[in-house]
């Protein structure tokens, strides 16, 4: 197995006096797809965030791609690391969050050139490849409005694409679509972890996990309670919490 | 009727016979208020004829206006409105400054600068505004401070709006969602630049309409300054020629339709921005 891309130890977030992740350790390896499940309140969106540093962990550290954070350290250093990180994976968030103001080639180029000071036609370039990637690019010159969640989602999936992350971070990307519109989402999905990227994957979709996944990881009351491929966990999970997961799901799918 | 005349198409669903009513009944309603409109301004101009009215026994007359003055005063007056506007302009963009620097100072996590934004807008906001211009005219000469007439008045009314704008900014910033900061966070972008690209675009958009009519009361609201007697402005050249020639009544009354017909045209130009941007790219 080749060196871990991700690497998330002894990491605790409190909410207060909640405690929502305790004492995590992860490691996830360049290429692999990772699927977080578990009920709602569990954590793993929690978790998936203070990857990025969008939750302030509590304490830990968190090393994506070589750039090691101590979550303790503060100052103008940490600032430094957290852009570094930022820089390294691209997130796709559950509300898509694409900027209303711009259109959709707008939206794409924003990151490239403003926070990487590309130049714009290069930063037009590569949005129009990534757009087209995802099947989007004969929307590029329409606002966010006029486009239905699973466009929507494409989109904000070729913005994070078109920053060139080493690791994609997905928050539940189908939660908020129509049930006939999370097909389009997932193929995409699908198709950028063909090609080689780091996913780490928040989902209820038990089906993309079991197709997708190298590694499905649980997770209850902040822990990470098991953690194994798809044909593994789905065939004979070992945790009654998982169990108890699947056969909703199973029941739920009847 | 209409359904059979169709050039042979389908009858029309019920759907589309519902929406055409509906359409016909909206129609009525604003044409009803558009009558109703002119009854009462035929009303308002009859009250203020002079006529002598003679029914059976009893007998009445309506207001008499002098129309010599009127005629004499118009330019005069009229001259006013140049100074009228360009006081609201220069106020309305002073007030819309200070207004975001206060609304981002509201933002602010450092509690000098939350206390300096909180500070100005409850100070401004709880001392009258005609108290306000009276200050910047009256008071500041006795601390040696002799501003103009025009720099007080936009001063007063600038300092005064920037402080009730501060929370149409606010209302502003806030109406941009937290996933739209997080979106632009994990694209790496710093806070500066999330502000500046992405939160006030958003927030500004979400104020202008409100802004817009913050402009037309401001509009109104100049006429106050006419009280300290610098600047001649419509309010003030009114009361002037009204009070010498002992016509104050038409003098308003002309500096009102002045003000009437401004407003409306502003109001008018209000609503098309309004509509512009409530539909279309957002």
């Amino acid at each position: 197995m080749s060196l871990p891309i991700v690497k998330v130890s002894n990491l605790d977030k409190y909410f207060g006096r909640l405690h929502v992740l305790k004492n995590i350790d992860l490691e996830v390896s360049e290429r692999q797809v990772v699927c977080l499940i578990g009920r709602s309140g569990s954590g793993k969106s929690t978790l998936l965030r203070c990857v990025n540093f969008l939750e302030d962990p509590s304490h830990g550290v968190i090393e994506v791609d070589g750039v090691k954070v101590e979550v303790e350290k503060k100052g103008k250093e940490r600032r430094q690391l957290i852009h570094d990180v930022r820089l390294k994976t691209g997130m796709v968030f559950q509300e898509f969050n694409l900027f209303p103001h711009m259109t959709v080639l707008e939206n794409v180029i924003e990151g490239p050139v403003t926070v990487k000071n590309m130049d714009r036609k290069h930063a037009i370039e590569l949005a129009e490849l990534n757009l087209d990637s995802v099947g989007m690019l004969f929307k590029k010159d329409e606002y966010p409005m006029r486009l239905s969640g699973g466009q929507k989602q494409r989109v904000a999936i070729a913005r994070a694409l078109t920053m060139e992350p080493r690791v994609m971070l997905f928050d539940e990307p189908t939660s908020a679509l129509d049930p006939e519109l999370i097909g389009e989402v997932l193929n995409v999905m699908k198709k950028v972890a063909n090609e080689g990227m780091t996913m780490i994957v928040v989902t209820h979709e038990m089906g993309f996990a079991r197709e997708v996944a190298d590694r499905v990881i649980v997770m209850s009351d902040g822990e990470l309670i098991e953690d194994a491929t798809p044909e593994e966990l789905f065939s004979k999970p070992k945790d009654p919490r998982t169990k108890a997961l699947i056969d909703r799901y199973r029941s739920g799918e009847q | 009727m209409a359904s059979i005349t169709n050039q042979g198409q389908a009858p029309q669903s019920q759907a589309e016979l519902l929406y055409q009513a509906q359409l016909r009944k909206e129609r009525s309603f604003r044409t009803h208020v558009g009558v109703s409109w002119a009854v009462l301004f035929f009303i308002l101009i009859f009250l203020f004829s002079g006529q002598n009215i003679q029914l059976g026994s009893f007998r009445f007359e309506t207001i008499h206006l002098d129309t010599e003055f009127i005629l004499k005063n118009l330019t005069f007056i009229a001259k006013g409105l140049g100074q009228t506007l360009l006081i609201s302009v220069l106020s309305i963009l002073f007030a819309m400054t200070l207004a975001l620097l206060a609304a981002l100072g509201r933002l602010s996590s450092f509690p000098p600068i939350y206390a300096i934004s909180t500070f100005y807008v409850s100070l401004i906001r709880g001392t009258p505004l005609y108290l306000q211009i009276f200050f910047f005219f009256l008071a500041l000469p006795q601390l040696g401070v002799n501003l103009s007439g025009v720099v007080a008045g936009v001063t007063a009314l600038g300092l005064n709006y920037g402080a009730y704008m501060s929370e149409t900014f606010r209302a502003g910033l806030s109406s941009v969602g937290k996933g739209q900061r997080e979106a632009a966070m994990a694209l790496g972008m710093t806070p500066g630049q999330t502000m500046r690209r992405i939160v006030l675009p958003q927030a500004l958009r979400f104020a202008i309409p409100p802004m817009g009519n913050d402009f037309i009361s401001m509009t109104k609201d100049s006429a106050l300054v006419s009280a300290t007697g610098f600047v001649h402005e419509l309010m003030w050249r009114a009361v002037k020629v009204g009070r010498a020639q002992f016509n104050s009544l038409e003098a308003l009354i002309m500096a009102a339709m002045f003000y009437w017909v401004l407003t409306l045209i502003l109001t008018y130009f209000q609503g098309k921005l309004e509509a512009r941007l409530s539909k279309g790219d957002r």
